[in-house]
């Protein structure tokens, strides 16, 4: 289960193969089993993950479910999740309960996703190698000598030994597209404007940007596409059409 | 530009960063290379190039001046360690 793409998993929930029940336990076994060894976690939120992907089942037995209704995923534990621990990996915020969700957070949840826990990262996202974090540092699932990178590094190791189909980052000067390439997964960071910043602690606000991680293009774009889009709260927020960017998979890179 | 062995090992002990004298090669060809790709794009002519400001040439939106929030103070206080008449208590920091 833990080596599908998202489009698979959304199949298989689809035909019945398995529950969203059955894959939120699958990836909560796996992450009992190897998250004490990369600290990729800050927070695992069983309850919430079971009770998400109930909801997820309901959705697909009703038959109003979207592509990624019934997918775990983890969240980087700097965008704000209602209910849930949110410490952007630091001492500072170490009790502080988000009492709002982030426009992400809270557009990944319309969408049916269902979430596993909050990534680990580098204190206030200022690093590159997630030694910064009040949690300790995360190891790479290749080598556990090595550094995940940062500062999304949590998200990029939970993806990089399959405790997650996706996780989101943010990107301010390389948090997302470093520690996706140093765990051998893939990431964006979408154009500023494109993903909203309301409840996503800031860094350097005319450059941070949300965006996915996941182990190919396609799973980043079906995500992307979750994530992107005009949002009142965010003042840099822009309000163009959010394109079909699974869609454009097709086409060549070379322009 | 190429780095030497002796320029890693000042970079090295800048960095405070161990180093082992058989990975010395390596780091220099992949410092010296990422210098070399500066040096690439300095060859480049920029004159008369507008700097872009933004790729979607958004500019800032303003917004009517209406109230939009709404009062959500018990909320925000119920994970405070120490509240007291609406007021947030935290220790006391100067004598």
């Amino acid at each position: 289960m833990h080596n599908k793409t998202i489009a698979e998993l959304s199949a298989d929930l689809r035909a019945g193969k398995y529950s969203s029940v059955e894959l939120a336990r699958a990836f909560l076994d796996r992450i009992k089993r190897h998250n004490l060894q990369l600290n990729a976690f800050v927070t695992v939120t069983e309850d919430q993950a079971l009770t998400d992907a109930r909801a997820a089942d309901a959705r697909l037995q009703a038959g109003n479910a979207g592509p990624l209704t019934g997918i775990p995923l983890v969240q980087k534990d700097i965008f704000c999740t209602q209910g849930v621990k949110t410490s952007c990996g630091s001492k500072m915020l170490d009790n502080f309960i988000a009492p709002y969700d982030a426009t992400t957070v809270a557009r990944l949840k319309e969408a049916g996703t269902v979430l596993l826990g909050k990534a680990n990262m580098d204190e206030f996202a200022m690093g590159s190698s997630n030694e910064t974090s009040f949690y300790g540092p995360v190891k790479n699932p290749w080598d556990t000598a090595a550094v995940p990178g940062g500062s999304s590094g949590g998200s990029a190791a939970a993806v990089a030994a399959r405790l997650a189909p996706v996780a989101t980052g943010t990107d301010t000067g390389g948090s997302i597209r470093q520690p996706a390439a140093l765990c051998g997964i893939t990431g964006i960071k979408p154009t500023y404007g494109r993903v909203s910043r309301y409840g996503m602690i800031a860094f350097a606000s005319s450059l941070d940007q949300g965006g996915p991680m996941a182990r190919s293009a396609e799973d980043c774009a079906l995500v992307l596409g979750a994530m992107a889009g005009f949002d009142a709260r965010d003042s840099t927020s822009v309000d163009i059409p959010v394109p079909d960017y699974a869609a454009t998979l097709t086409i060549p890179s070379r322009g | 530009m190429l780095l030497n062995k002796s320029d890693v090992e000042k970079i090295a002990h800048l960095a405070r960063l161990e180093v082992t004298e058989a990975d010395i090669p390596l780091y220099a060809n992949n410092l010296s290379n990422i210098l070399n790709l500066v040096e690439q794009m300095n060859v480049i002519d920029t004159t008369g190039v507008e700097p872009m400001a933004h790729p979607l040439d958004a500019s800032q939106r303003l917004r009517p001046d209406i109230i939009t929030e709404t009062d959500q103070r018990e909320l925000f206080q119920s994970i405070a360690p120490q509240v007291e008449a609406g007021l947030y208590l935290v220790p006391k920091v100067i004598e």
